[in-house]
């Protein structure tokens, strides 16, 4: 397993620097801004309050001119749809990709096991999603050594730590739907509809109640972008996680049980609609 | 095959008693063809077969459909003091459908062996069988490969070579019957099996982002570091594969060949290819040929299938025939080669009238062009198309052989 992991994870450095650096250059881009928010922050907040509601729903209830708010607003608030496909695609693609190109059959009949295979290119999935985030995270620390902004380290870590556990969420999802759908492709648009409607939704709940109780079915409800300076919801955190895991032992029991094809073969055959013809009555 | 419109197994069985169970055999076979879970037929065969390892295997498939079948467990006791040892797998006889065919659920339905003892034996299947949703790719292929043998497994396209293969390996999931590669059944233990088996795919497909090197280390690390450096760089000088280049950047025969190195690279026990040659030029097949036949030497078993006559009569020391999921013969791939069919162009003189030649029997006509040159197909003797042919001007004869997938095609097509 361990051969596995380091294997795949030197595959995916390449995804790794290149999501990571964006990430960490997003952050270093972004947090001087708040520089010019900080001088003049009373005429900030004139402005926001100027914004249309619709758009300000999904940024929560934070301030615009504070560090935390401004983090919330100018950066967490979107990166699980920006990192969202990383991790959808990543995780769609942890078998499925090889296998649709017909190389995880070669790899299959080396001596290791299906559930080592499994486990080796999971470990190296989360271990890119812990540097990804890491690199996020050092590239945000590292801006404020430039900017007015003043942040708590150990606070900031908590909406990575959440996004992280919303990323995993993700992967878990994607992995499972390509061990069920008959393409990676198919696996990857179910979850990226949940990654994209989850936000939409949890964005629009904040104008529409009667959106509330269907948004407590996506898992963006549970990611804390916004409230992140009241604490860790150790709850929401180990929700996703915990919904994570079950999603990748089912996955794992599926690539279990399964054949493992060569190339794109196999799949869905939807039923042909069968209409009858006026001419071949009786 | 009956006689008088008599019940066969009545005439095969008046036939043995008249002492004459030669004449019976091919009744027997004929019967068995239409009707193989016939415990009686298979019985009255033990006794027209010859070789005391054939007529075991005919009681065992007896038993198999009537495990009560008290007279032939009796013989096969008998036989079993007389030879000494138990049957080790020699068939000549037609494939067995499973009793009770199992539907694809996910879950294997497994027979238990008749026999065990799989010291000599290489692979052994019992009973295989495969679904792919509604449709059965295989039907209870029986399989028995000896250890140290190089075993040519044939058959036309979507006869169920690959699955075959990919089911001894675990690759693919059995739907019924038992399966054992070196003693392991792979579904129980498939890293065991893989570690001793070296498996080249029908459709190779490598890594695009690694360069040849990088793979093989890669494969190497999975095991273990089993394979020698050294040996690596030799299969690849004596390939003409350089291991440096990135795997995109290689054509077909040369990815071809790095399939052929992991394979090998490791010294497996027993070597399962699918098509190894194909991609390659003919000098690099030879090299392939040469490797198969020394690590035989060595002990290895060998087990591919392919569609190149030429290739299976160069090594193979059986031939395993397998058709629309069934194992039709095993046979001696010289005999193969050897059997009546043949093609033949002749050239007249002058526009002659082909009906009257394609009427003769076994002769089949193929093509014609004005009535001056026709290609015949033979099944069988030859002697009644060349004696009807002395009637006629002939400027031209030439016959040509067949492949082995058009032996087999001609053979058992509608059979």
């Amino acid at each position: 397993m361990f051969t596995v992991f380091k294997h795949t994870l030197s595959r995916s450095r390449g995804a790794i620097l290149g999501w990571g650096v964006t990430l960490a250059l997003l952050g270093m881009l972004f947090v001087p801004f708040y520089d010019s928010i900080a001088v003049d922050a009373e005429a900030w907040e004139q402005l926001m309050e100027v914004y249309p509601p619709e758009i300000m729903a999904f940024f929560g209830d934070t301030s615009f001119t504070t560090p935390e708010g401004f983090l919330s607003i100018e950066y967490f608030s979107y990166m699980p749809l920006v990192v969202g496909v990383f991790a959808i695609l990543a995780g769609s693609g942890m078998l499925a990709a090889d296998e649709e190109r017909g190389v995880l059959d070669l790899i299959a009949a080396q001596p290791v096991s299906r559930a080592g295979l499994f486990g080796g290119r999971l470990f190296s999935l989360l271990v890119s999603l812990i540097i990804i985030v890491a690199m996020g995270y050092g590239g945000i620390i590292a801006s404020t050594t430039y900017s007015v902004m003043e942040l708590d380290a150990v606070q900031v870590l908590v909406p990575f730590a959440s996004m992280f556990a919303l990323l995993v969420f993700f992967a878990g999802l994607a992995l499972l739907l390509s061990m069920i759908f008959p393409s990676r492709q198919s696996a990857s648009m179910v979850a990226g509809i949940v990654l994209v409607a989850g936000f939409f939704i949890n964005g629009l709940s904040n104008l529409n109640d009667s959106l509330a109780s269907i948004n407590r079915l996506f898992p963006l409800t549970y990611y804390q972008s916004s409230n992140w300076t009241e604490g860790l919801e150790l709850g929401w955190l180990l929700g996703l996680l915990g919904a994570a895991l079950f999603f990748m032992l089912l996955a794992l029991w599926r690539f279990l049980g399964r054949d493992i094809r060569v190339g794109g073969e196999g799949g869905w055959k939807l039923p042909r609609l069968r209409l009858r013809r006026a001419n071949h009555a009786q | 095959m009956q006689s008088n419109g008599e019940n066969p197994l009545k005439t095969a069985l008046n036939l043995i008693r008249g002492g004459k169970s030669k004449k019976a055999r091919p009744i027997l076979v004929e019967f068995l063809r239409g009707e193989p879970n016939n415990p009686q037929a298979w019985f009255l065969l033990s006794y027209t077969l010859d070789d005391p390892q054939r007529k075991q295997y005919a009681l065992l498939q007896a038993l198999r459909f009537d495990p009560q079948f008290e007279r032939a467990q009796a013989r096969l006791q008998m036989l079993r003091g007389e030879a000494g040892r138990p049957y080790t797998g020699e068939i000549s006889a037609p494939s067995v459908k499973p009793p009770t065919p199992a539907k694809a659920s996910g879950r294997i339905r497994s027979r238990p062996a008749l026999f065990t003892g799989t010291k000599n034996t290489a692979i052994r299947t019992r009973g295989l069988t495969k679904f792919y949703g509604s449709f059965q790719a295989l039907h209870g292929v029986d399989l028995d490969v000896r250890r140290g043998e190089i075993f040519g497994f044939l058959g036309p396209n979507g006869a169920g070579k690959t699955t075959t293969i990919r089911s001894l390996l675990d690759l693919i999931h059995r739907d019924g019957g038992t399966v054992e590669v070196l003693g392991i059944d792979p579904q129980k233990d498939p890293v065991a099996v893989r570690r001793r088996v070296g498996y080249m795919p029908g459709e190779l497909h490598l890594d695009n982002n690694l360069t040849a090197e990088g793979l093989l280390r890669y494969f190497n690390d999975l095991r273990g570091r089993a394979a020698d450096w050294s040996t690596i760089r030799k299969l690849a000088e004596r390939l003409d594969l350089k291991l440096k280049q990135p795997i995109r950047n290689l054509s077909h025969g040369n990815k071809q060949k790095v399939g052929i190195v992991q394979t090998l690279m490791h010294h497996p026990e027993l070597i399962l290819m699918d098509e190894p040659t194909q991609g390659l030029d003919p000098l690099i097949q030879q090299e392939v040929l040469h490797m198969l036949k020394e690590a035989q030497a060595e002990g290895a078993t060998v087990f591919f299938s392919s569609h190149i006559i030429s290739e299976v009569e160069a090594v193979a020391n059986r031939v395993g025939i397998i058709r629309a999921g069934r194992m039709v013969e095993v046979a001696d791939p010289k005999s193969l080669g050897k059997r009546s069919l043949h093609r033949v162009h002749v050239r007249f003189k002058q526009a002659v009238d082909s009906n009257k030649l394609a009427k003769l029997p076994g002769v089949r006509l193929l093509s014609q062009n004005n009535g001056t040159d026709l290609f015949f197909q033979i099944e069988g003797e030859m002697d009644g198309l060349i004696k009807a042919l002395a009637a006629y001007p002939v400027s031209n004869f030439a016959t040509e052989r067949p492949s082995l997938e058009e032996i087999f095609l001609a053979y058992y097509e509608g059979k």
